[in-house]
C-alpha cells in the first residue's frame, strides 16, 4: 500500500541574516534529514522538545514552508511538483488544526462562514444550500448545535473552539489532517472530549493524522505510529506500543521517564537528564544528544549514527551499531 | 470591595476623565450639536452668512453694550452676523475634516494593508514613499500643494488627504506584520485561499478598529490644518465661511478691541478638536487594548 | 509534627468596576500544612487555585478582596497583619515562584543582583556578602558555572535555567513555606524533570513546606503528599495523595483521574467529562459540578453539598457521601 504521505531526507535550514548585506553563514537547522511515513487511515505521533523541528516539519507537510532540500511525497506524486491544479487537489487533501483555540478563528467572522471558508474557497460550483448542507454536517460530526454557524467564535469556550476548528479541518473531506499541539491549550477535563472525538473521527471517516505534541501519554494514546526527534533529527522511530513500552533511544527513555506519573506509586526510572537542549543554530557535532547523553562513548561526539532497524523499531544511536551490539554494550 | 467605596470611584472617574465604563458624555454631546449645527445651517443660522450689512460693521455681541439682540455673537468687518458665520462654518469644518479623514483613512489604510501582507518590493516602496511623505512638515507641504493647485474646497480635501495618508499606513502596517502570523491567516492559506482574499476577508477587518481610532484622533489634526490653511488664505476661498479664516480676518481687528471676531472661532476650533481627541482617546481604549501604547 | 499553615473559611471575591459583578472567585476554602509537607492544589481555569495562592500571601490585584477566614501561619493570623508586617513576610518567611520565568525576572538586573536583592533586603547584607551567598545559591539550585553565570541577565539563559534562579530567589532567605504556582508548565518535559526533582531535594534539605498550585495530576501524583481539588472556588476533595489516586470520592475527581491517557495502557476511549468549567461569575445552582456529573441527585441542583469525612483525613463535599 502506498502511504499516504512520505517525507524522504527532508531538511529545512532558515538562514539568519549576518551584517549589512546579508550573507548567511549561520542557520537554524530546523529540519535536518527527516524521514517518515504516514499510512492512510493512522496516525503518526511526533514527539519531542522545543527546537526538536516538529513544527517546522508540520509547515513543511502544510505547504507553509518549502524543504532546503529532500522530497515529500503525497499519494506517490511530489508536492515540490504541483501545479496550480495539484496544489488545490493537495489542499482538498491536507488540512490543519493548531495549538491555540483562541488564535485559530477569525474573532471578525461568524462561525459558519469560518467552517465553511475551505469549501467556498476551493468549490466554488456549490451551491449555497450544498454549502449549508455540508456544514450542517460537519456540525454534527463533531457534536456542535446547528444554530453555532450564527455566532462568533467569542460565544464559545475553548474546547468548544477547537471543535469549530475540527469541523473547518473536515469539510473538504481532507484525507490527512496536521494536528499541532491540539489539546495542550485546554483544560484537563476538556482534554479527553477532544481526544476521544479525534480517534471517533479518524475510525468513520478513515482520517489520517499527524499528531504533534508535547504530551506523550496523549501522544501515546492517539498514535499507530511514533517518531522522537531530537534538534531536527528523529531518533527513534516505531509502532507505538513498541516505542512507549521499551524504548531504546536513550533520550526516548529519558523522554518517557521524565513524563510525569499517572499514580503516586508508579515507579518510573528517574533518568534526569544533565544540561539544556542546544540550540538548533548550533547542534553539537556527531550524535546531536550527545552531550545530555548518560551512556556517551567517545565516537559519539565525531560520528552521526543513522536509524538501524533495532528490536522491530528505527533507532540511531552507536549504543546499537552492530560492533557495539557484539561487544556487549547495550544497555 | 466595600461596596460604597467603590461606587464613589466610579463616580468621581465618570464626572472627571470619561473613562471606559461610561461613554464619554461631553465630546459625544459636542460633536453632536456641531452636527447638527453644520446639517440644518440653513434652518438655524439666523442671517445669510455671506452677506453683510456694512451699515452693522463691528457690532459686540449682545450681552455687550452697543450689542443687538439681531446678531447674538456680534458682527465682522463687513457686517455679516459672526453666528451665522460660525454655523456654517461648523458645515465647512466637518465637511473638511470628516472627508478628509475619510480619504486618508482609505488610501492610508489600503496601502497598509498591501505593504505589510504582501512585503517584499511592495513594502519597500509604499514604505519609502511614507518616509519621504513624513519627513516633510504637514502644514508646509498643504501650503505648497495648495498654492499649486489652487484654494477650492475639493481640492483641500485632496490635499489633506493626501498629506495624511501616511500616519495611516505606518500604523495599520504595523498592525499587519502580526496578524500575519496569526493561527487563522496560516489557517487560511492552507484552505486555499489567495492572497486578496486573506487580505480583505482577514486582515481588513481585524484593522478596521485600529484605523476607526487613528481617524477620530487625525481629525482634530486635519481640523486645524484646515484652520491654517484658511488662515493663511490658501484654504477655503471667501466668502464661504471658514472658522480658520474668520480667524485671519478678524486679526486685523483684534488691536482695535473687536475680540470676538478671533476668540469666537478660536474657541469653536479648540472644542471641535478637543472633542474629537477625547472621543479618540476614549475609543482607543474602548476597541483595542493592545492600542493603548499609541 | 507541627502545623506550618492553617487555613480557615477563605473567602476572595472579584468586584467590577462599577460594583455591580461579584465574582466568588475563592468560597469557603480550609485546609492544614504541616512542616515539610507538600500540599498540592489542584484546579482548572476558574477553579480559584491562582487567587488562592495569591490570597495567602494578600498580592491581590485591585478589585479583589479577601471578604472572610484565618490563614495562621506559625500560630499567627496573616490577614490581621499591617502591610509592612507582611513585607517582612513575604520573600524570608514564605516565598512564591510563578509560571512565567521570564515575567517573574527583570530583564534589566542582572541574575547575581536579582537573586542578591531578597538577602539585601531581609537580611541586611552588604552588596559583596549578599553577592558571595548568590553563588552559592546558584550552585544549590544546580547552575553550572555559578561564578560566570551571576553576572548574566536573564534573556541569555534558558526557560530551565531562568525557572532555577527564580528558584534560587525564592529559597535565598531560607523560607518555612514554598509557593508554587503552576512553575512548570512552560517548561519542557525533560527540564521539568530536572526541576521537580530539584524541588524535591531542595524541600528535603530545608525542610521547606511547599504548596503547589498545578492542573497537572501527575505532578501531584510525583510531588505532593496530600492533595486538595478546588472546582468553581471551593475545595471539592482533599486527603492524603495515595487515597484521593486509589479511591477519588468526588465524581469530578474521579472524573479527572479517569480522563488522563495513560502510558503503558490499552488505547480505549477516554472517560471524558461532559460541559466545560463554569464561568466564576456565573455559578449554577447548588453543587456547582452538577451539570456535569454523571452521578447526581436531584438535590444536587438546589442544595449546595456540606463538607464530610470520608476517610483519615479525607474530606469530600458531595450528596453522594453523607
Amino acid at each position: 500500500m502506498t502511504p499516504l504521505l512520505e517525507a524522504r531526507n527532508v531538511v529545512k535550514h532558515f538562514p539568519v541574516r549576518r551584517g549589512l548585506f546579508g550573507g548567511s553563514d549561520k542557520a537554524v537547522r530546523a529540519v535536518d534529514d527527516v524521514s517518515f511515513m504516514i499510512e492512510p487511515g493512522s496516525t503518526l505521533g511526533l514527539v519531542g522538545e522545543s527546537g526538536c523541528g516538529k513544527t517546522t516539519t508540520a509547515k513543511l507537510v502544510l505547504l507553509l514552508e518549502r524543504p532546503t532540500a529532500g522530497e515529500i511525497r503525497f499519494d506517490g506524486e511530489s508536492l515540490a511538483a504541483l501545479d496550480a491544479e495539484g496544489l488545490r487537489r493537495y489542499r482538498h487533501s491536507v488540512q490543519a488544526v493548531f495549538q491555540d483555540p483562541y488564535a485559530s478563528l477569525n474573532p471578525r467572522m461568524r462561525v459558519g462562514a469560518i467552517i465553511a471558508e475551505p469549501l467556498v474557497t476551493n468549490e466554488r460550483q456549490l451551491s449555497s444550500a450544498e454549502v449549508a448542507a455540508r456544514l450542517q454536517k460537519v456540525l454534527d460530526l463533531v457534536g456542535l448545535p446547528a444554530r453555532a454557524a450564527q455566532l462568533f467564535p467569542h460565544e464559545f469556550s475553548g474546547g468548544q473552539r477547537q471543535r469549530i476548528a475540527i469541523a473547518r479541518a473536515l469539510t473538504l473531506s481532507p484525507r490527512l489532517i496536521v494536528l499541532d499541539e491540539p489539546v495542550s491549550a485546554l483544560d484537563v477535563s476538556i482534554r479527553a472530549q477532544i481526544l476521544n472525538l479525534l480517534k471517533d473521527l479518524q475510525r468513520e471517516l478513515g482520517l489520517a493524522y499527524l499528531f504533534i505534541a508535547h504530551d506523550l501519554a496523549a501522544v501515546a494514546h492517539m498514535s499507530h505510529v511514533i517518531a522522537v526527534m531530537y534538534l531536527g533529527r528523529v531518533v527513534e522511530s516505531g509502532a507505538a506500543r513498541t516505542v512507549a513500552r521499551e524504548p531504546r533511544h536513550p533520550y526516548t527513555k529519558a523522554l518517557f521517564a521524565a513524563a510525569l506519573p499517572s499514580h503516586p506509586d508508579d515507579s518510573r526510572d528517574e533518568i534526569v537528564l544533565a544540561g539544556d537542549v542546544p540550540s538548533p543554530l548550533n547542534p553539537p557535532p556527531g550524535c546531536r544528544f550527545h552531550t545530555r547523553c548518560p551512556h556517551v562513548m567517545p565516537h559519539c561526539s565525531t560520528d552521526e549514527p543513522a536509524l538501524a532497524s533495532v528490536d522491530g523499531r528505527d533507532v540511531a544511536c552507536h549504543l546499537y551499531d552492530p560492533a557495539a551490539v557484539s561487544s556487549g554494550a547495550r544497555s | 470591595m466595600n461596596g460604597s467605596r467603590a461606587a464613589t470611584l466610579t463616580t468621581t472617574w465618570r464626572l472627571a476623565a470619561f473613562r471606559t465604563e461610561g461613554l464619554p458624555i461631553f465630546p459625544i454631546a459636542i460633536l453632536t450639536v456641531l452636527a447638527v449645527l453644520a446639517i440644518f445651517a440653513d434652518v438655524i443660522a439666523p442671517h445669510d452668512p455671506q452677506v453683510g450689512l456694512l451699515g452693522e460693521r463691528f457690532r459686540p455681541p449682545a450681552w455687550q453694550q452697543g450689542g443687538s439682540t439681531a446678531h447674538l455673537l456680534g458682527t465682522d468687518h463687513v457686517g455679516r452676523d459672526v453666528l451665522s458665520r460660525l454655523i456654517f462654518g461648523a458645515r465647512v469644518s466637518m465637511v473638511v475634516g470628516f472627508t478628509a479623514v475619510i480619504f486618508a483613512g482609505v488610501v492610508g489604510t489600503v496601502l497598509g494593508i498591501l505593504a505589510g501582507y504582501l512585503g517584499g518590493w511592495v513594502d519597500q516602496v509604499i514604505m519609502r514613499i511614507t518616509d519621504a511623505w513624513l519627513a516633510l512638515p504637514a502644514l508646509t507641504f498643504a501650503i505648497f500643494l495648495a498654492a499649486i493647485v489652487g484654494p477650492s474646497e475639493m481640492n483641500i480635501v485632496i490635499i489633506l488627504g493626501a498629506v495624511y495618508w501616511t500616519r495611516y499606513a505606518r500604523v495599520v502596517r504595523g498592525e499587519v506584520l502580526s496578524l500575519k502570523e496569526r493561527d487563522y491567516v496560516r489557517l487560511a492559506i492552507v484552505a486555499g485561499c489567495s492572497k486578496r482574499t486573506i487580505m480583505r476577508r482577514h486582515i481588513l477587518p481585524n484593522v478596521v478598529n485600529s484605523a476607526i481610532v487613528l481617524a477620530t484622533l487625525m481629525l482634530g489634526v486635519v481640523i486645524v490644518t484646515e484652520a491654517a490653511l484658511s488662515f493663511l488664505g490658501v484654504g477655503v476661498p471667501p466668502p464661504k465661511p471658514a472658522w480658520g479664516l474668520m480667524l485671519a480676518d478678524g486679526k486685523k481687528g483684534l488691536m482695535a478691541g473687536y475680540w470676538w471676531l478671533t476668540v469666537l472661532p478660536g474657541v469653536c476650533i479648540m472644542l471641535m478638536v478637543l472633542s474629537a481627541n477625547l472621543l479618540g482617546d476614549w475609543l482607543r481604549v474602548k476597541l483595542d487594548p493592545q492600542l493603548r501604547q499609541l | 509534627m507541627a502545623t506550618l499553615l492553617d487555613v480557615r473559611g477563605l473567602s476572595t471575591h472579584y468586584v467590577s468596576a462599577r460594583g455591580t459583578r461579584v465574582t466568588r472567585a475563592v468560597e469557603d476554602v480550609s485546609f492544614a500544612l504541616d512542616d515539610g509537607e507538600t500540599l498540592g492544589i489542584v484546579g482548572e481555569s476558574g477553579s480559584g487555585k491562582s487567587t488562592l495562592a495569591l490570597s495567602l500571601l494578600r498580592l491581590l490585584p485591585p478589585g479583589a478582596r479577601t471578604v472572610a477566614g484565618t490563614v495562621r501561619f506559625d500560630g499567627e493570623d496573616l490577614m490581621r497583619k499591617s502591610e509592612a508586617e507582611m513585607r517582612h513576610i513575604r520573600g524570608k518567611r514564605i516565598a512564591m515562584i510563578l509560571q512565567d520565568p521570564m515575567a517573574s525576572l527583570n530583564p534589566l538586573f542582572t541574575v547575581g543582583d536579582q537573586v542578591a536583592e531578597p538577602l539585601r533586603v531581609h537580611e541586611g547584607q552588604s552588596r559583596r556578602g549578599a553577592w558571595e551567598r548568590a553563588r552559592g545559591l546558584l550552585g544549590a539550585v544546580r547552575i553550572s558555572a555559578p561564578d560566570m553565570r551571576v553576572r548574566n541577565y536573564p534573556h541569555e539563559l534558558s526557560g530551565g535555567m531562568r525557572q532555577r534562579i527564580v528558584g534560587a530567589i525564592a529559597i535565598s532567605c531560607g523560607p518555612r513555606l514554598l509557593i508554587a504556582d503552576e512553575p512548570t508548565t512552560s517548561l519542557d518535559v525533560t527540564i521539568q524533570a530536572q526541576y521537580l526533582a530539584l524541588l524535591r531535594d531542595l524541600q528535603r534539605a530545608q525542610r521547606l513546606a511547599m504548596i503547589f498550585i498545578t492542573h497537572n495530576l501527575g505532578i501531584v501524583a510525583r510531588m505532593c503528599d496530600a492533595v486538595a481539588v478546588m472546582y468553581a472556588g471551593r475545595i471539592v476533595e482533599s486527603g492524603p495523595v495515595r487515597q484521593i489516586f486509589n479511591a477519588p470520592k468526588h465524581p469530578y475527581t474521579r472524573a479527572l483521574i479517569e480522563s488522563i491517557p495513560r502510558l503503558g495502557e490499552a488505547n480505549g476511549r477516554l472517560t471524558a467529562i461532559e460541559g466545560q468549567p463554569p464561568d466564576p461569575a456565573a455559578l449554577p445552582e447548588g453543587c456547582a459540578f452538577h451539570p456535569r456529573c454523571p452521578a447526581r441527585l436531584e438535590k444536587c441542583a438546589t442544595e449546595r453539598p456540606r463538607d464530610s469525612i470520608v476517610g483519615a483525613g479525607h474530606r469530600t463535599a458531595c450528596w453522594l457521601h453523607g
